[in-house]
């Protein structure tokens, strides 16, 4: 019944509760707006009383954010309080950091000059722990049809949509479909780099077979769902995953030995970054990370270990 | 009794020490609206400020579509051409199916099997974007890619057809909604007169139900341009897509495209800093955005009202002597309607139930996250609902307010355009709010990471749901209640608060839950504000640098990087226990509102 | 008997289009006065503007005294609508029980004990007969009441407000004769103690119920309107 929906409109008007009733009524929304108004003020001083909490603050890219989650959980049956957070993947991260707002960023590029540059003040020390091999993936129907090395002349005019169809490399009559990463994606980067050095990367192209994507995860899921396709993706998310292939870039292939060497030119570096040398928590996380067992993580995230990359 | 005589001095008639003058009514509705237009200022603001932190071309911004923050290219005309024909599109296929399915559900299915079936289309609006995201691709995309014959089905058309799969839940909801506020007296008469069903539907039930149907397309193509995630995983992200020929239109819908949500959702925003040419570029995209909600409303509200007339004055009795036939056909046509998203309903939950399979051990649900992806979720779990209830306690009133305020001052000029401010709200796109949070409440407060301002940054995505939900059926009041209640000599406070409040109430929880259905499913704005992927306390234990985590967050994280096979199971049984929650909120809340609507108010 | 509601050249407009009237007439303390003129000619706005609840757009000029007051109708006019009861033509039952409805009106305008307002609640329902039917289902939902009963709930709460007049737009129109008869019989009964304005198109009602009559014929502007006989 309605005054038993809205107590506080329609009171059963036995033993003179009417009066107390309405001031009820009248105080329902007062005390909304009293409960916000207490919140708001016990937040703000709650920000002078304690700024930080003691956790070590992690941040950053998106692709080391598993290993580092991994690595805080093993660390927190020793009383370490770490969080691990992904806001900005790995220039987001740095720029934290720069600005002091964070502990440790994560990041799966090196250091430009650009962060540098805009954080003066800060003395980004990089500690690597592990790698990560890129590769011009291709479907299985490319790479069977002859599809099994490309050229750096030749990726460069796939992505830059001037080789629109597979016969055009040996391979089948088929159609290309780039995926690019998304701007800002150590992927990306790292092709980029191997396609055009230190040039800027020329806008992309206006072909209708162009599209970006973001996380290793849709990459490799549109890749497999379209014929045809070639994306930049990290080599370990094709394991175990026969409809994709790994082609040769100028005849290198990405194994460890190769990545060690340098001679693969598509790989990078995942760093911890820190302002100054590792102290305290900062450095037992970061130790933790580097000692034998948390080397073991990386592997189960798709990345090759400090070990493979320098026999 | 002493009756009112004569002696009675004059005076007597304006002596009023009332109970309840309830003067509170006006404190409350003006902050609801001021709330809305506090947030839509504090946004221009920040995009404003940004845009002229750097030096652009604006002319160029506007009639270029190149698009290349390397080479300093800005141009948006292609991301405008994306988001307008993604929105269409939509709205295209969504408002038609959804109209003719909330008709269905309120004229046409027996009431018990209607109200499970509404709980289920709401459900559907619960479903976060990301899981609609993930299922668009591995649903929509190779539909389109087979339809249209190209290699990969990212495309604007597959968008468009997400955001309608989307947007139908909500329209229907609202819908539904303001058709059963239509007293059955309407009803009764009509069908006395002889009518059939399709004529009863059109000519007694549609005009009343009209302005609560057009609030329903108003939210629908609010939550479409505001819709990032889902629209972000298919349209392709392609830039500077923009076609010349008619041949060419055609030929764009089914390759990749751009929409200026995506664009702003995409990691642009936080790679341009926070001066320069490339963030005043991004920051007038957002204002461009802002316009075309508003562009869209203004046009869509004066339209609808002026299409209404027009009908009226058609004469529609020409083919009388196929009445039968006509409403055999109709019925046809608007139950099938609703199978449309019963059958989607079923196969998202069937997608669900074995990819998240997860979710129904309960130690999922109750054990804490080990590492990143093993053991349970119950960090994420509580962090979630700690969001959603704040945020639902500080909306609600707002929300409320606002939607109250707009709908008794439905004549005047000030509700037109606080509804249409209010659409706007509800259409920014959340990464906005998120960024403005972050450099509000995350920065200049010092709150650093902090779960109030997560939740805080949520409300404006829940206060215009509750606000237009409201506000339809607050317009849509009979007007013997208003004017019985006057002449019992209510006051206008008095009024709104006896009369119109319980009146709009069951819609206003439908709001609610439609509302915190969306904020539970919202990533972007949380990631910079709120959550972390690892290491926060359960429950926070204050405010600043307080960040806690959440089952949106942790499903986007997870589905981003990680080779873990675990990660992805792990990320399909939270996305599960994330549609099971709110769905046991929604039920919960439902019984509530069926039980207002029980006693339907009549006349 | 003195003049409970003078009215002075009564116009409403729609602009410049004059809709109703030009009408006067008074109402004598205790009287049941009939308003009756041909449909169109605007019987329930004249109702409407004495309480200034014209629909939006419509404008009312002349003189409206009450109790002798000229009344203005701006900040008190809830006040004088408690005291000048419109009891409108179709009867709407607000959410609640039965008692709720008796009371709607009372609750907002005035401060008094729970047993006080029962008391009259009581009274008001006697007074139009619908206390032997309702007394044991004061708690149930008002909307189980039949047609006839809610109108005459409807003219209950008016009644519960102790008004110094009521104005009953057509209250027996949607009614079948039995109910109509009881209606009729409560208005009868007010007779002497309640100052009534009675909207009616039926004669023999006005007759039957009435101690005066008002016409009021079609305004020239309407007037080729108006269907011959």
């Amino acid at each position: 019944m309605f005054r038993r929906l809205l107590p506080q409109i329609h009171e059963p008007d036995q033993g003179g509760r009417k009066v107390a009733s309405q001031v009820r009524g009248e105080r329902y929304l007062r005390r909304v707006a009293c409960a916000v108004l207490v919140l708001a003020s016990f937040a703000t001083a709650c920000a002078e009383s304690e700024a930080g909490t003691g956790a070590v603050q992690v941040s950053g890219s998106t692709t080391v954010a598993p290993v580092a989650a991994d690595a805080a959980e093993a660390l927190k049956a020793e009383g370490l309080n770490i969080t691990v957070a992904t806001q900005g993947g790995s220039a987001g991260g740095i720029s934290q950091l720069g600005s002091g707002q964070i502990d440790i960023a994560m990041s799966s590029k090196p250091l430009a000059d650009e962060d540098r540059s805009t954080h003066p003040d800060a003395d980004f020390v990089l500690t690597q722990i592990g790698a990560d091999a890129v590769g011009a993936i291709v479907t299985k129907e490319v790479a069977d049809a002859g599809v099994k090395n490309l050229t750096a002349a030749q990726v460069r005019g796939l992505f830059e949509g001037r080789i629109t169809n597979w016969s055009e490399v040996g391979g089948p009559d088929l159609e290309v479909f780039v995926y690019d990463k998304e701007p800002g994606r150590g992927t990306r980067e790292v092709l980029d780099k191997y396609l055009y050095g230190d040039k800027k990367a020329p806008p992309p192209p206006k072909s209708d077979n162009f599209s970006i994507v973001g996380g290793n995860l849709e990459t490799r899921n549109k890749l497999k769902s379209t014929p045809g396709a070639v994306a930049p993706l990290s080599t370990g998310f094709t394991e175990g995953h026969n409809d994709l292939a790994v082609v040769t870039l100028d005849g290198i292939a990405p194994t460890p030995e190769n990545i060690a060497s340098g001679k693969y030119p598509m790989a990078r570096p995942l760093y911890l970054i820190t302002d100054g040398e590792p102290e305290g928590e900062s450095k037992e996380f970061i130790d933790y990370v580097l000692s034998a067992e948390g080397q073991k993580i990386l592997p189960k995230h798709g990345y090759l270990t400090l070990g493979q990359i320098e026999e | 009794m002493a009756s009112g005589t004569l002696e009675q001095p004059p005076k007597d008639l304006e002596v009023s020490r009332r109970p309840r003058p309830s003067r509170w009514v006006w404190a409350w509705t003006y902050a609801g609206g001021l709330s809305v237009v506090v947030v839509l200022l504090i946004l221009v603001g920040y995009l404003a400020a940004g845009a002229a932190s750097g030096e652009i071309d604006r002319t160029t911004l506007l009639t270029a579509s190149e698009w290349s923050p390397a080479h300093s290219a800005y141009g948006s005309l292609a991301m405008i051409y994306g988001s307008a024909v993604v929105c269409v599109v939509a709205l295209c296929l969504a408002v038609p199916i959804g109209w003719a399915a909330a008709v269905a559900l309120s004229e046409y299915v027996p009431p018990r099997l209607a109200r499970p079936l509404r709980l289920c289309i709401e459900l559907l609006a619960a479903v976060p974007s990301i899981v609609y995201g993930l299922i668009g691709i591995m649903v929509v995309r190779p539909f389109v890619a087979q339809v249209a014959d190209v290699t990969s089905g990212d495309s604007i058309l597959a968008a468009g057809i997400v955001l309608a799969v989307m947007i139908t839940p909500t329209v229907v909801a609202v819908s539904v909604d303001a058709l059963a506020a239509v007293p059955d007296r309407y009803r009764e008469a009509a069908f006395s007169l002889g009518l059939t069903r399709r004529e009863v539907v059109r000519s007694a039930v549609l005009p009343i139900a009209r302005p609560g149907m057009r609030a329903a397309v108003l939210l629908g193509l609010a939550r479409a341009l505001g819709e990032a995630i889902a629209v972000f995983l298919i349209v392709g992200r392609a830039d500077g897509h923009l076609p010349t020929t008619f041949g060419e239109f055609l030929d764009s819908l089914v390759h990749p495209g751009q929409t200026l949500t995506t664009k702003l959702a995409g990691p642009e925003p936080v790679l341009a800093g926070t001066s320069g040419p490339h963030f005043a570029a991004l920051c007038t995209l957002g204002i461009i955005l802002l316009g075309l909600v508003a562009t869209a409303t203004v046009w869509g509200t004066y339209r609808s009202s002026r299409g209404g007339a027009d009908r009226g004055s058609q004469p529609h009795w020409s083919m009388a002597r196929l009445r039968t036939q006509r409403d055999r056909l109709a019925l046809w046509l608007r139950i099938s309607a609703l199978l449309l998203p019963g059958a989607l309903l079923v196969g998202m939950l069937a997608i669900l139930v074995t990819r998240g399979s997860a979710a129904f051990d309960p130690s999922f649900w109750f054990t804490p996250a080990t590492g990143s992806v093993g053991g349970g979720v119950s960090e994420q779990v509580l962090g979630t609902l700690l969001l959603v209830v704040t945020t639902g306690l500080i909306a609600l009133p707002l929300g409320f307010g606002a939607g109250i305020l707009i709908g008794v001052r439905a004549s005047t000029r000030t509700a037109r355009l606080l509804q249409t401010l209010t659409v706007v709200v509800g259409g920014t796109p959340t990464i906005l709010l998120g960024l403005a949070g972050f450099v509000i409440l995350s920065s200049a407060m010092g709150w650093g990471r902090s779960w109030l301002a997560g939740a805080i940054v949520l409300v404006p995505v829940v206060v215009p749901v509750i606000a237009l939900t409201t506000a339809s059926r607050a317009m849509g009041m009979p007007p013997e209640l208003t004017e019985s209640a006057l002449s019992l000599g209510l006051s206008r406070t008095q009024l709104i608060r006896s009369v119109v409040v319980p009146y709009a109430w069951p819609a206003t929880v439908t709001g609610l839950l439609l509302g915190l259905a969306r904020a539970a499913g919202e990533t972007a704005p949380l990631l910079f504000t709120a959550t972390v992927f690892f290491g926060a306390s359960a429950l926070p234990d204050g405010i600043v640098n307080s960040p806690v985590q959440a089952l949106p967050t942790h499903i986007f994280t997870l589905s981003q990087d990680s080779g873990d096979p675990q990660a992805i199971t792990q990320a399909w049984g939270s996305a599960m226990v994330l549609v099971l929650i709110t769905a046991v909120l929604l039920s919960m809340a439902v019984v509530l509102r069926n039980r207002f609507e029980g006693e339907r108010w009549t006349a | 008997m003195d003049s409970v509601i003078a009215v002075r050249e009564l116009r409403v407009r729609d602009g410049d289009k004059n809709l109703v009237g030009p009408v006067s007439f008074e109402l004598k303390q205790g009287s049941t006065t009939g308003l009756c003129g041909p449909s169109g000619a605007g019987k329930s706005t004249v109702l409407r503007a004495l309480v200034d609840l014209l629909p939006h757009g419509l404008s009312r000029d002349g003189e409206i005294r009450v109790l002798g007051r000229p009344v203005a109708f701006r900040k008190g006019d809830a006040d004088l609508r408690a005291k000048i009861v419109l009891v409108p033509q179709t009867p709407v039952v607000f959410g609640g029980s039965v008692l709720d409805n008796t009371l709607f009106g009372l609750r907002h305008v005035m401060r008094a004990p729970a047993e006080e307002l029962r008391a009259r609640a009581e009274q008001a329902l006697k007074e139009t007969g619908l206390w032997k039917e309702v007394r044991d289902r004061l708690d149930s939902p008002a909307q189980t009441l039949s047609i006839g009963q809610r109108q005459r709930l409807c003219l209950a709460r008016a009644l519960a407000l102790e008004p110094t007049a009521l104005l009953l737009d057509e209250p027996t129109s949607a009614l079948d004769e039995q109910s109509r008869d009881t209606v009729e019989e409560s208005v009868t009964a007010l007779g002497g103690s309640r100052t009534v304005l009675l909207v009616s198109h039926d004669s023999a009602q006005v007759e039957r119920l009435c101690d005066a009559t008002v016409r009021l014929e079609l305004p020239e502007t309407l007037r080729h309107l108006a269907v011959v006989p």
